[in-house]
């Protein structure tokens, strides 16, 4: 998995890119193989439950980063030439600009006025004005590998984590795997905190008056609004030898609470940040998903293993839960919920059995219906008209070996306004990579080693395979837009953006050249 | 002029000298033994002043008229090494050189040591018979790229073209030396190595210089280096560029490179790389300026590409066969293949982008089309190798001459009794032509394009040995004559005209040096 993708990964109310990485919910790895059907440990599908999931790639590439995009621009990464490279849009014109070294994480601003690296070479964020390109460079304390952006842009989160393969790494001296570097991007100033051992994730209020980082034992919540930042460190388990770890943490919208969602466990953690208060809430048996409701104010936790859906007040957390039976004889670990939030859909990625269910919310009725194949992953239009189902190669339990699908990967588009009705798609390699249009009529995938951008109707359930010059390795869309973006594989960088409307490609390639213009 | 050097008149050059004028102050009115020719009809250059030749026994430069005289330029000494014509043909540059000894009492080339003996170079701007402005530029770098006002001109090595790199001490590969045609002035720059290759914006302001994984922009007002565009990033590739174009709005430079399926396209405005990529690596990369469009053709693969400039989208025309080169109008393209024993010669039209198929009867060696587009002219040549007694195989074994009416969509190859030794079209009022001297012919064919199978025959004065165009829409012929003999053709007319005996200058010669140590 590559790192970036660990600063997106089982946090709910990440901000950043999380249109185009809802998809990817469980499979835990990369040929879609099953957790133990049915189990009880919750693994394989908590582990990298709401994380924006692509396929493990080169960490030498050029474009092992994901490059991230404003409304005008696209802003590529290129650790090996410490450079950042804009690419405007729709004219793609190209302009390269030094960062520090080694720029292993680029993301940009909810304003669209500045893209922030994290240079792992000199221990840096460079903080890079979107329109001018002008550059601010701001140290950190060394051995970080990840970074977060809160939503308003301003801060930036550093830390250590430990799942990200290294590459490279600040050397000698001593390490220390309890701290983060809080870089306010406006003010240029770095502020080093001690949160805890082995932080894991971090996330930010609604309003980034607050950013909580998560490590095993520790919620560290800093408040950004202070002059001068300090973390409060709140103990999530009363097992000071063997804690529980954290597996999913979602924060309210208000920054109030904080629900925990621990391995195995009977209940949720409910921490009262501002009171810094512990307590528990009941959940069933083994959580397996926590997840905002679309309105912000409810919470809703799947117990697989009790098949009950628990629906929390976050106004009360305490109090107590509304509880939707599942059916028995399904096991249902995770949900995704319509963007209007008056429909769910539920399924599993660790039974093998190729069914899912709608869950309308206004009746609590749960149907119970059948796929071609088991389920991957899940994600749904921005209209929450259509679902996308990816399932695995591997078949699970109930695939018939006569089906075409027996063995392939393989893609549904379900249309949930017409009696869910599927186009079931068998795929040639494992998608990659996911994002819709802004509008909600078009979504793109990209699948490994196949130049090809797919392009999903969601009105006629048809798709369009658009030919690229080489293998993808990332695909987007502009903010508010709908043109979409493939990063593909070339040594000197390649990028193509399609525009559906008029279904013209253009492609760009070779802009790495640009770090090596002189005046 | 395209007359190669194996049609040069035979080294050896024995002249009988007759007891009377000219010849009666020669030494001892006896033979005398010249080892080179007297005059060099390859090396004629057109201009509007008359045809200007080298005389490589006299070491000097003459200027042919079509009045029958002639002059000598005076070089002070120096003789001709090669020539070009500016674009606008009203001047003549010449890079010369002379016998320089470094002991200043010499005088005679006898008379110094082989070790202090040495050549100097300079390039002269030569008008009106005489030369205008003398500079100097390093020597080895033989070839020029003029600005689209003709004011400046680039010099860079040709390597290929190159029958030698002359070393005066120190030579730099990476350097290209940009002259002030008006003043002489030279600015000499690093750009790169093996620089071979220069483009001009429209507007004169900028040049364009390719070198070895590298292109780098200057500016013309101040012969400064403004941006560096690399080719590669990476130290130990080599990405050579072997063709390149502007688009018509001077915006981007399309470059091809030696054996990649790589087309760099540099912005030149916003100062940006971008690489397209095709399917083969490009024989042929043309800019058709009326149509904003780029044609690509392969000698490995049988499509044109043609490339828009607004998006560079890429439309690909399947082919039969390969080409390998492109000859354009403002509506239509012209390709073929002249690398290979191919016969297809396709007219691809930017409106439909159909190809119309023509099958020339033997490989296309060379293609000219008329001003108006309506006919293309090839000079067909033989497939060596048919061994059969049919009429194919007679057609096969020999030179031919293919003509295509591109309005009526027909073609028609006729064979030829010898090897074309210039070939040329001319269109006027009263027709399209194609003008052919054969081998040890002494007469021109003149082809009517309209009824190419009955040639009118223009008997000429002697053999010929090449034909080029003046700057008026006249042609010259020059011939196989010792003492110098070129001819001007009217093709309105079929008046010829002669002037002969220019390769006569200073037939004694001497072996003074020119011009003394210290002189210079």
């Amino acid at each position: 998995m590559t790192r970036q993708l660990l600063a997106l990964l089982a946090l709910a109310t990440t901000v950043a890119c999380s249109a185009d990485m809802s998809l990817y919910k469980g499979a835990d790895d990369s040929d879609g193989s099953w957790a133990d059907g049915g189990s009880t440990d919750g693994q394989g599908d908590g582990a990298a439950a709401d994380g924006g999931a692509t396929a493990p790639e080169d960490e030498d590439s050029f474009f092992s980063l994901a490059p991230a995009a404003t409304t005008a621009y696209v802003f590529v990464a290129n650790p090996d030439r410490d450079t950042v490279t804009r690419v405007a849009v729709p004219s793609l014109a190209v302009i390269t600009t030094e960062v520090g070294d080694h720029p292993i994480a680029v993301a940009t601003t909810s304003d669209y006025t500045k893209a922030v690296t994290f240079n792992e070479g000199d221990d840096s964020v460079s903080v890079i004005d979107a329109e001018t390109l002008a550059v601010s460079d701001v140290a950190v304390r060394a051995n970080m590998n990840a970074m977060a952006m809160s939503p308003d842009g301003r801060f930036v989160i550093c830390w250590h984590d430990q799942d990200v393969d290294e590459e490279e790494s600040s050397e000698g001296g001593a390490q220390s795997f309890n701290e983060v570097s809080v870089v306010d991007t406006e003010a240029l100033t770095h502020a080093p905190l001690v949160v805890g051992f082995n932080p894991r994730a971090v996330q930010f209020s609604a309003d980034s008056s607050l950013a909580v980082v998560v490590s095993d034992a520790y919620l560290a919540v800093v408040d950004l609004s202070a002059e001068e930042l300090s973390p409060e460190r709140i103990a999530v388990s009363d097992d000071l030898v063997d804690p529980p770890e954290a597996e999913e943490v979602l924060l309210t919208p208000d920054g109030r609470f904080a629900f925990v969602r621990q391995f195995g466990a009977t209940e949720l953690v409910v921490v009262d940040l501002a009171e810094q208060v512990v307590d528990h809430v009941a959940v069933g048996s083994n959580p397996t998903d926590l997840d905002l409701l679309p309105d912000g104010q409810r919470a809703v936790a799947v117990a697989r293993d009790s098949h009950e859906l628990w629906i929390y007040d976050l106004a009360d957390p305490f109090a107590d839960a509304q509880v939707v039976d599942m059916p028995d004889t399904e096991t249902l670990g995770s949900v995704l919920m319509s963007p209007d939030g008056s429909r769910g859909l539920l399924y599993s990625t660790a039974s093998g059995v190729s069914h899912y269910a709608s869950w309308e919310l206004e009746s609590d009725e749960i149907t119970v219906r059948a796929l071609v194949k088991p389920v991957q992953s899940m994600g749904i239009s921005p209209t929450g008209e259509t679902a996308l189902v990816f399932h695995p190669k591997d078949n699970g339990v109930d695939v018939d070996p006569t089906s075409p699908f027996y063995d392939q990967w393989a893609l549904s588009m379900i249309d949930l306004t017409d009696d869910f009705f599927s186009n079931p798609l068998r795929l040639p390699a494992e998608p990659s990579g996911y994002a819709n249009s802004a509008d909600g009529n078009q979504g793109f995938f990209i699948m490994e080693e196949v130049p090809y951008l797919e392009v999903l109707h969601y009105e006629s359930l048809l798709y369009d395979e658009i030919e690229l010059a080489s293998a993808p390795i990332h695909v987007g869309v502009l903010p508010e837009s709908t043109l979409a973006w493939v990063s593909q594989d070339h040594p000197l960088g390649r990028m193509s953006f399609f525009d559906p409307a008029t279904e013209v490609l253009q492609t760009i390639t070779g802009f790495e050249l640009n770090s090596g213009i002189e005046h | 002029m395209p007359t190669p050097l194996s049609r040069l008149l035979p080294l050896l050059l024995p002249v009988g000298l007759l007891a009377c004028n000219p010849w009666e102050n020669l030494p001892d009115q006896d033979w005398y033994w010249m080892d080179g020719p007297l005059w060099d009809p390859s090396s004629a250059v057109a201009a509007t002043d008359g045809v200007y030749i080298a005389l490589p026994h006299a070491g000097a430069l003459a200027r042919v008229k079509d009045d029958g005289t002639f002059d000598v330029v005076d070089l002070d000494g120096a003789e001709v090494v090669r020539m070009v014509a500016t674009p606008d043909a009203s001047q003549v540059i010449v890079w010369d050189r002379w016998r320089v000894c470094e002991d200043p009492e010499a005088e005679k080339v006898e008379d110094c040591d082989e070790e202090e003996l040495s050549w100097s170079y300079e390039l002269s701007v030569v008008q009106d018979g005489a030369v205008q402005v003398v500079t100097e530029i390093p020597p080895h770098l033989n070839r020029l790229a003029f600005s689209p006002d003709g004011g400046t001109a680039v010099a860079y090595l040709d390597f290929e073209s190159a029958d030698d790199v002359p070393v005066d001490g120190v030579v730099d590969l990476t350097q290209v030396a940009f002259v002030d045609l008006g003043s002489g002035a030279v600015q000499s720059l690093s750009v790169g190595f093996s620089a071979n290759n220069v483009l001009f914006s429209l507007d004169g302001s900028r040049a364009v210089v390719l070198s070895r994984s590298q292109v780098v922009v200057v500016d013309l007002a101040t012969f400064e280096k403004t941006v560096t565009y690399p080719l590669t990033l990476d130290a130990d590739q080599q990405v050579d560029p072997n063709g390149a174009a502007l688009t018509p709005d001077g915006r981007y430079a399309l470059i091809t490179i030696e054996g990649s399926k790589d087309l760099y396209k540099l912005d030149l405005d916003v100062e940006a790389i971008d690489i397209i990529s095709l399917e083969g690596a490009p024989a042929t990369l043309s800019v058709n300026n009326d149509q904003d469009k780029s044609l690509l053709v392969y000698g490995s693969l049988a499509q044109v590409d043609v490339l828009e400039h607004e998006y560079f989208g890429i439309q690909s025309v399947e082919l039969d066969e390969p080409c390998t080169a492109v000859l354009e109008t403002a509506t239509t393209a012209l390709l073929y293949n002249d690398q290979a024993r191919t016969h297809d010669v396709y007219e691809l039209d930017f409106a439909t982008l159909e190809p119309v198929e023509y099958v020339m009867a033997n490989p296309v060696q060379s293609m000219e089309l008329t001003a108006s587009g309506r006919y293309a002219v090839a000079v067909l040549a033989p497939e060596y190798g048919s061994s059969g007694n049919d009429l194919d195989d007679y057609q096969d074994n020999r030179y031919g001459l293919g003509v295509i009416d591109l309005q009526e969509d027909d073609d028609v190859s006729l064979v030829l009794e010898a090897q074309p030794v210039g070939a040329a079209v001319v269109e006027d009022e009263s027709g399209s032509f194609a003008l052919l001297l054969l081998e040890g012919l002494d007469s021109l064919l003149k082809v009517d394009l309209s009824n190419p199978s009955v040639p009118a025959v223009v008997e000429l004065v002697e053999a010929p040995t090449g034909i080029g165009a003046l700057p008026d829409g006249r042609f010259y012929i020059t011939h196989d004559a010792a003492l110098g003999l070129v001819s001007f053709l009217d093709p309105a007319t079929d008046t010829l005209t002669s002037t002969a005996g220019f390769g006569a200058v200073d037939l004694q010669g001497d072996d003074e040096l020119p011009r003394l140590a210290g002189e210079e």
